[in-house]
């Protein structure tokens, strides 16, 4: 009796001790709860904070709320917000504003961007591959770079200030056409329209050739294939690049601030921003979670017709031939068009915007008003505040090691990570973690920029438990660059892992190879090349990033992009203009060396999600 | 001694069960095929047997050692368990050459440089590759790539070898080639090798044991001819053998203090056993080799008439026809009949089978022969 007792204990310390073994010797496991836990940390508890934020009185508020104490719960703020005397102004036209601008913005895009990728994929348009190329610059370019070559271009003397280019020439414009919606939305799309050219782009791409080739073989003339065939079958991807343009510009703050503040024209994220500064913080997190929720729902859409449809892109293994639709007479005419339209909207911009950094009279554009000041002047009282040219300015300098700093930091640690949630999600593939992991690091994607950089500043402004307040140190925007891009990363992450396939590793575990050996060895050295492409969309996103980080910048941690929004503040948009041009050259120009010396493509990094 | 043993293993998938109360034991030094349709387990169980998957009950024993037991929550590393493993896509290492494929299993042991050349020098020589030793996976033909695979898996001299099917990604011709170069590799090695495959011709050809699996559970076991002469099972039956076999469906009915099978036109009669009652429902199989058309021996015949002949090189496929009745024969002369032509079938005496229906159960004990109606 006694005895066998002691063989059940023994049995059961056995089953443990072999338990605890197992799971140590697991380290997918192991690493998943690690990574779980940081992703709670850095992207479920800001979302909590958040909502606790929009709840917590502020002491700016205190005084205007009688019987409530700093930091006590209070319905404040949703009040103001959604039923108070300033509740139309605060929300309900932004909304409104948000709402139109984002719907006629995203349909504008989504135009230009499917014509010219049916254009580039399936015409014999000449220049192709460079049309290609120049057609997603626009969308590698800081968003507010068109808004700032509009302003120069189009500006009227109405609203005060310098006049633009076009009332130099003695061209009277209306209000409408220098500031505000119209703007906004021109400014927008033309940012946009890429996605909508490479989803699309690729949609038609990866289409089946021979399913035209049935069309036509039953009998179907061309034009009759492009309709009920080609056109049908990229319809979720139309969808899908329409969706994501509204979901990615309810989140942008540039443009709409540039254009719509100046004449009181206000999106929620603009309110949102002046909110933070100036007014009712609680306000601002409100509009953030509206606004995330807005996002969402179109992201959700988005998922709900490519889960349903995503069978109708087939992609075959053939390299695709297809048969190009011949432009005939009008090929010469449409690739002339195609390129008018590219310079108009890459090349002009940049353009105008390096016209104005080299006037010395604001607004009078002859050749005897010429001066480099603006690039190399030494400091002068009478010039822009004493302000030396941005390529001796140390402040601008500053910046841009700061920016480059970012870039590099950011890319970094979104390859690491996604490499490594890349792992673990397809290693514990079935499992509930994995998919928790994948579904938790989607979620920065469905934030609207602005409110992700609010609900950080939220969580960091003052010190939690044993983590020290991170407001004003360069960790916290690479903390939070890192966090947004990870979307990006841990879907190139995931794809790479599920190219390289599981039996590469498992011969490594079948050869006694330790899990450190196999990462060291086997995953790393054939995961480089995907990491090194998958580092480039966020090493340029946080180069040109200004919505995420613009409520998070102090002056020591200044960037590039947050200094030429700085000038145009001050109204100093030569100075604005020429660092602008600065981060455009250092954007273009690591582009290109990446390109050359890694042969990674940016349009595949984009293309997917 | 080191037979394989597989007690009670179990392993589900959420609610199906890929692998149901598996027993099996693989001899010692023997040639085990696993055969069955996709997904019927047969990857599941080389996992596991592997160690790349945990079953969710059972035992497993290796060596004499428990390498896995459910009860005691232990499930030895895969390194631990002395066996080598050939993928189906092979698994090569792209960013390593041959030379280091192969060494990377010996460099695991901390073997040291010299002797690990010298291993690496003798397998790939074996192997016929020891002049491909600097190229890599990718520049490496389909064959190339499988001898590397075999290479590197042989290296650190294994006690057991799993091959997921391995030939599967080759194209036919090759496929043939390498069959004959692993069986001449298995008659120098004498190694234990458990080889899954769902293509009939390798199982039969290959081994010395074949398995035949279906919905995760084993269907029948024992050498590869005497599974496809004697097939348990409807299920074995039909599914071993290049050629479907004929499928009969009939009737037993007493006829004059005779039992008899009726399959439409045709009748077969039986023996006398406690197996068979009337009024059954049941099959009678034959497989096309088994079927003679216009024999020259006097034997028991039926009239049929040719439906469609279809050449296949070493023979010809003849299917016949009678009323609802279908037969296909395999016919070795090369005379291609003419379609609609008359001919009398007969069958092989000693190879027609009888099934329940209901159990999918041969009769064993029943014996049957064809008669002339």
């Amino acid at each position: 009796m006694k005895f066998q007792q002691r063989e059940v204990e023994f049995l059961f310390l056995e089953r443990n001790w072999n338990r605890v073994r197992r799971i140590i010797a697991n380290p997918p496991l192991t690493l998943s709860i690690v990574l779980l836990i940081l992703l709670i940390y850095l992207v479920i508890a800001p979302l909590f904070s958040m909502v606790e934020s929009a709840l917590t009185l502020s002491d700016r508020d205190s005084i205007y709320v009688v019987g409530e104490q700093v930091g006590d719960f209070t319905n404040y703020y949703l009040k103001r917000t959604f039923v108070g005397n300033m509740s139309d102004i605060l929300f309900y036209k932004p909304l409104r504003n948000t709402l139109m601008v984002n719907f006629t913005m995203s349909i504008l895009a989504l135009f230009i961007g499917s014509i010219l990728a049916w254009l580039v994929v399936r015409t014999d348009l000449l220049f192709k591959r460079i049309i290609a190329n120049l057609a997603i610059i626009p969308y590698v370019l800081p968003s507010w770079t068109l808004a700032l070559a509009w302003i120069t271009v189009f500006k009227n003397r109405r609203l005060g200030g310098v006049s633009g280019i076009l009332e130099y020439l003695g061209i009277n414009l209306p209000d409408w056409i220098s500031f505000g919606p119209v703007a906004i939305i021109i400014v927008m799309a033309l940012h946009y329209y890429a996605f909508s050219f490479l989803l699309i782009g690729s949609a038609l791409r990866s289409l089946d050739p021979t399913l035209e080739e049935a069309a036509l073989v039953l009998g179907a003339n061309r034009r009759v294939t492009i309709r009920r065939i080609i056109f049908a079958l990229i319809t979720p991807a139309i969808f899908s690049a329409w969706l994501l343009t509204i979901s990615r510009g309810i989140g942008t703050f540039a443009a709409p601030c540039l254009l719509g503040t100046p004449v009181n024209y206000h999106l929620l994220s603009t309110k949102l921003y002046s909110n933070l500064l100036t007014g009712s913080p609680g306000v601002s997190y409100i509009i953030a979670v509206v606004m995330i929720a807005l996002s969402s729902l179109f992201i959700f859409l988005n998922q709900r017709i490519i889960g349903k449809r995503k069978s109708y892109v087939t992609v075959t293994g053939k390299a695709f031939q297809p048969k190009l639709v011949a432009l005939k007479k009008w090929r010469y005419l449409v690739t002339s068009l195609v390129i008018i339209f590219l310079i108009l909207v890459v090349f002009l911009p940049i353009f105008v915007l390096g016209i104005e950094t080299v006037m010395k009279v604001k607004g009078n554009y002859s050749f005897s008003n010429f001066t480099l000041h603006s690039w190399l002047g030494k400091s002068d009282p009478n010039i822009a505040y004493g302000d030396p040219g941005i390529l001796r300015n140390p402040y601008v300098l500053g910046a841009l090691w700061n920016s480059i700093k970012l870039g590099v930091s950011v890319a970094f640690f979104c390859g690491i990570s996604g490499l490594l949630i890349g792992y673990t999600v397809v290693r514990l593939r079935g499992s509930k973690l994995s998919t928790i992991l994948d579904q938790i690091s989607f979620i920065p994607y469905l934030i609207p920029s602005i409110a992700f950089g609010a609900i950080y500043l939220s969580l960091f402004a003052q010190p939690r438990g044993f983590i020290p307040s991170l407001y004003g140190t360069f960790t916290l925007l690479i903390l939070v660059t890192t966090v947004k891009n990870l979307p990006f990363a841990t879907r190139a992450g995931i794809s790479g892992m599920m190219q390289l396939g599981h039996e590469i590793e498992e011969a490594g575990i079948i050869a006694g190879a330790s899990w450190f050996t196999r990462m060291r060895r086997l995953i790393f050295p054939l995961q480089s090349n995907n990491i090194t492409s998958g580092m480039q969309l966020p090493f340029i996103t946080a180069m040109r990033e200004l919505s995420l980080l613009v409520i998070l910048i102090t002056p020591k941690t200044r960037l590039l992009t947050t200094v030429t929004f700085k000038y145009t503040d001050y109204n100093n948009y030569s100075m604005a203009n020429a660092v602008l041009l600065l981060n455009i050259f250092v954007i273009l120009a690591i582009m290109y060396l990446l390109r050359k010396f890694t042969g990674s493509d940016l349009a595949k990094g984009l293309g997917g999600q | 001694m080191s037979d394989i043993i597989l007690e009670g293993v179990t392993k589900c998938w959420g609610e199906v069960t890929a692998v149901d109360d598996l027993n099996l034991t693989i001899p010692d030094g023997s040639f085990m095929c696993l055969l069955g349709p996709s997904g019927c387990g047969k990857t599941t169980t080389l996992r596991m047997i592997a160690g790349l998957e945990e079953p969710d009950k059972g035992r497993i024993l290796m060596d004499n050692k428990v390498v896995y037991c459910s009860k005691r929550c232990l499930s030895l590393e895969p390194n631990k368990r002395n066996i080598g493993l050939i993928f189906q896509s092979y698994a090569l290492w792209p960013h390593m050459t041959v030379f280091q494929n192969i060494a990377f299993g010996l460099e695991m042991q901390n073997m040291d440089k010299k002797s690990i050349a010298n291993q690496v020098k003798d397998v790939s020589k074996w192997m016929k590759i020891d002049n491909l030793l600097k190229r890599y996976p990718s520049e490496l033909s389909g064959g190339q790539q499988q001898r590397a695979a075999l290479a590197r898996s042989l290296a650190p001299k294994p006690s057991c070898i799993l091959m997921d099917e391995p030939l599967s990604n080759l194209d036919a011709k090759l496929r043939i080639e390498m069959r004959i170069e692993l069986k001449r590799l298995y008659s120098e090695i004498k190694q234990t090798i458990l080889y899954v495959t769902h293509d009939q011709v390798e199982a039969l050809s290959l081994g010395t044991h074949l398995v035949v699996m279906n919905e995760g559970r084993l269907r029948q076991i024992g050498e590869p001819l005497q599974v496809y002469t004697y097939p348990n099972d409807l299920f074995v039956a039909e599914f071993v053998g290049s050629h479907a076999i004929n499928m009969l469906e009939g009737i037993i009915t007493r006829e004059k203090e005779r039992k008899i099978v009726k399959c439409g036109e045709l009748s077969f009669l039986l023996g006398q056993t406690e197996e068979i009652s009337d009024g059954q429902k049941v099959r009678v199989a034959i497989r096309p080799e088994d079927v003679i058309l216009n024999s020259s021996e006097p034997v028991d015949s039926s009239k049929f008439t040719v439906y469609s002949v279809q050449p296949t090189g070493p023979d010809i496929l003849v299917r016949v026809r009678r009323g609802d009745i279908f037969l296909t024969a395999r016919q070795i002369e090369r005379t291609i009949l003419a379609l609609e032509t008359e001919v009398d079938v007969s069958f092989q005496p000693g190879r027609l089978f009888l099934f329940d229906e209901k159990t999918g159960q041969r009769m064993v004990k029943t014996d049957i022969c064809f008669i002339k109606n």
